[in-house]
């Protein structure tokens, strides 16, 4: 797909250009805003905003790097954002409990599927999912983290180590319990 | 496993993590896209009402700094321009009204301006309106719920109650309408269906119109009749004036239900369209609105009451000194008088919110600031200290002064003021799309600061003292604004405004001031910010 030429029409206003730019990005950054949020109108209403955004600042966009990367950028910020203002979120996401969970150096091999990883994130405290949303998948620094939240690194690094081994031990659980189903069954 | 090897691999599978929006966000997406574009398209105007604006204020300066023009006479020739336009449209109106029966012409005519002035389309709507006739696309709607079901009860029985009922009410108002009542009603079923069909053609909704076609035979006859006649424009017959008991039926066109801004509308449009319902109810204003508001144009001073505005004012002589007297043999020395006062501009900005009443009145009160000024011409500057006099005994030193001969420099008299003003608004004509309002209230203002000179009398120079200012101002204003952009979410209203502080300007007691009034006159645009 050629998204300079796309990008242009977007800017030109045509719909339905605006159409197939949403629907071509639209299942990858529903799967981004899903992993920020708890419930899956959450999600949606994440999506939504960050399109709308997409939309209004289109112009910005140079075409230096990718598209699809620069979208994820702003759907990232927008679920931030999403979560700082709504309350829902606003208790889990103070970043006041060190020392609940211990820390783990595991690297367990991940067999799970892709929704069934997400659900388990999803579960981890808003802080906690959130951290490792930002380090682990999107892959920025704990630096930049710490920035994005207004957190020192410190305690980035510590929740993300926090998130990490109680993740890892949810996922012992589900890959013995998806063991366990396959013996049982005949 | 190596180290980060978790995270690649979660960062993976979270890639390729995919999930199918519901169809909701893409409306809502839409919808936010379409509403961005509708601002933008206002942003686009907002320069165009900022030059009117100016334009307009500039005209009114030129025009004052000659002969002054009276602005109650501006605004009340504005006024009058708006109501001569009326008669202009009304015959082409009344050309409209088909004549294939005088007796039935004869009764619309007994309704005569007001009626025919409601139905009278705007010239903005012919854009949006159907290609040929546009002028009897027209709606009948109620306000009240009792309003609907006493029409639905008549849309029922046509040819019973309501008809004869009009017949009564015509005949009892000593008109001659003698035609058959099947007569009228085959006219007003024609012309509802009519409206219905016409509608959806400016609607583009075809469906509506195929709809209207097979529901009813009678429409099928309505329709082959319209074909024949389409470039007949009619007129809805039933009106409030024919059928006693019902409030004022208002009347509108197409454009002007399609400029309605509640959605809530369209459905009840799309309803009305289907027959489901027979009539609907106005959407009603919301209870608060609130918005800002500016105003560019002319000030100046006058002297004694509103009616001697365009009379020269001279800078005030606090002392009241009578001329110097000439002595027997000598020749009398030219005693230089006070400097006359010429208009200057005024700028208002400020913020209100409006409480609707009705549709039709509301009441608004708002905070600004004002600045006013107004010119005159005084002597050199003098920065030395001297006596100048006040009232008839009053003297104080003064560290600065203007000498009265050779008066060669403008000075500008600066007005500062923070102001409360209460307004009532009654709207004169039931357009949505372009609607006039009358404005009259008052305003408390504030003088929070002012470098005007007064003049003293006995040593003939000029000097500063805002401590002889009445500082609280009583005034009032009014005004004729029309509505523009009323389909976006920032309506704006527009128009000449006259104030008149009828406060004396300097303080009796004090000085020998013998009460000079501070008045504008200018264009004010208004802005709704919550519709």
């Amino acid at each position: 797909m050629d998204y300079n030429k796309l990008v242009k029409d977007c800017l030109k206003g045509l719909p339905g250009a605006q159409r197939l730019l949403y629907e071509h990005f639209a299942e990858s950054m529903l799967g981004v805003c899903y992993r920020y949020t708890k419930s899956m109108p959450d999600a949606e209403d994440v999506l939504q905003e960050g399109f709308v955004k997409v939309f209004r600042n289109l112009h910005q966009f140079k075409g230096e790097g990718e598209l699809g990367a620069w979208i994820r950028r702003i759907m990232v910020n927008t679920a931030l954002n999403f979560l700082k203002k709504n309350s829902r979120y606003q208790s889990d996401l103070s970043f006041l409990d060190p020392g609940l969970h211990p820390v783990s150096d595991d690297n367990p091999e991940v067999r799970l599927n892709a929704r069934d990883l997400a659900e388990l994130i999803r579960q981890l405290p808003t802080g906690y999912q959130t951290i490792f949303n930002l380090h682990a998948v999107e892959g920025y620094s704990h630096v930049e983290i710490g920035k994005m939240l207004g957190i020192n690194e410190g305690t980035s690094r510590s929740q993300y180590a926090r998130a990490r081994a109680l993740l890892i031990s949810w996922i012992k659980v589900q890959t013995v319990d998806s063991k366990m189903e396959t013996y049982v069954r005949p | 496993m190596s180290d980060h090897e978790f995270e690649k691999s979660v960062q993976r599978k979270m890639d390729g993590l995919k999930l199918r929006p519901s169809d909701a966000v893409w409306q809502a997406v839409e919808m936010n896209l379409y509403r961005d574009k509708r601002r933008r398209r206002a942003f686009f105007w907002l320069p165009a009402a900022g030059i009117l604006l100016l334009i307009g204020g500039y005209f009114l300066y030129s025009g004052s700094t000659g002969p002054v023009k009276d602005p109650v006479a501006q605004t009340q020739e504005s006024a009058a321009n708006t109501s001569s336009t009326q008669p202009s449209v009304q015959p082409a109106t009344r050309e409209n009204v088909p004549v294939s029966n005088p007796e039935q012409h004869s009764t619309a005519g007994g309704h005569s301006g007001q009626e025919l002035s409601e139905r009278q389309p705007e010239p903005g709507n012919a854009a949006s309106a159907p290609s040929t006739n546009h002028n009897d696309n027209i709606i009948s709607n109620h306000n009240t719920s009792r309003d609907r079901q006493s029409a639905e009860r008549i849309a029922e029985k046509p040819n019973q109650q309501a008809q004869g009922t009009m017949q009564g009410r015509v005949s009892g108002d000593n008109n001659v309408n003698k035609q058959p009542k099947n007569k009228i009603d085959g006219r007003a079923t024609a012309t509802s269906e009519r409206a219905k069909i016409d509608f959806a053609a400016t609607q583009g909704t075809k469906s509506a119109t195929e709809e209207a076609k097979h529901s009813d035979p009678f429409i099928n006859n309505s329709l082959a009749g319209l074909s024949n006649e389409a470039s007949q424009p009619e007129v809805v017959v039933l009106h409030p004036a024919t059928v006693p008991g019902i409030e004022p039926l208002q009347v509108l066109s197409p454009a002007d239900i399609a400029s309605m801004p509640d959605s809530t509308v369209r459905v009840e449009i799309a309803a009305l369209l289907s027959g489901s319902i027979r009539c609907f109810a106005l959407p009603v204003p919301p209870k608060w609105q609130w918005g800002i508001a500016g105003i560019a144009g002319v000030n100046n001073i006058s002297e004694g009451s509103v009616f001697d505005l365009l009379n020269a004012v001279r800078v005030e002589d606090v002392t009241n000194a009578a001329p110097a007297p000439a002595f027997t043999g000598i020749p009398p020395v030219p005693v230089p008088e006070a400097s006359p006062i010429r208009t200057g501009p005024v700028f208002t900005a400020g913020a209100f919110v409006q409480r609707n009443f009705s549709r039709s009145l509301s009441l608004s009160i708002g905070l600004q600031y004002t600045y006013a000024s107004a010119y005159t011409k005084v002597g050199k500057r003098v920065d030395s200290l001297t006596t100048v006099n006040y009232g008839t005994t009053g003297s104080r030193l003064t560290n600065q002064y203007y000498r009265a001969d050779r008066q060669m420099h403008d000075y500008t008299n600066r007005y500062h003021f923070i102001e409360l003003p209460i307004d009532l608004h009654v709207k004169l004509n039931r357009s949505l799309r372009t609607p006039i309002t009358l404005s009259g209230g008052f305003t408390l203002s504030q003088l929070v600061y002012t470098n005007a000179l007064h003049f003293d009398g006995m040593t003939r120079v000029y000097f500063e003292n805002d401590h002889f200012f009445n500082k609280l101002q009583a005034g009032f204003q009014s005004g004729v604004h029309i509505g523009l952009f009323q389909r976006s979410n920032h309506p704006v209203m527009a128009g000449p405004v006259f104030r008149y502080f009828a406060t004396n300007l300097q303080k009796k007691g004090e000085t020998a001031a013998e009460g000079q009034h501070i008045w504008s006159a200018g264009l004010q645009v208004k802005m709704l910010l919550k519709k």
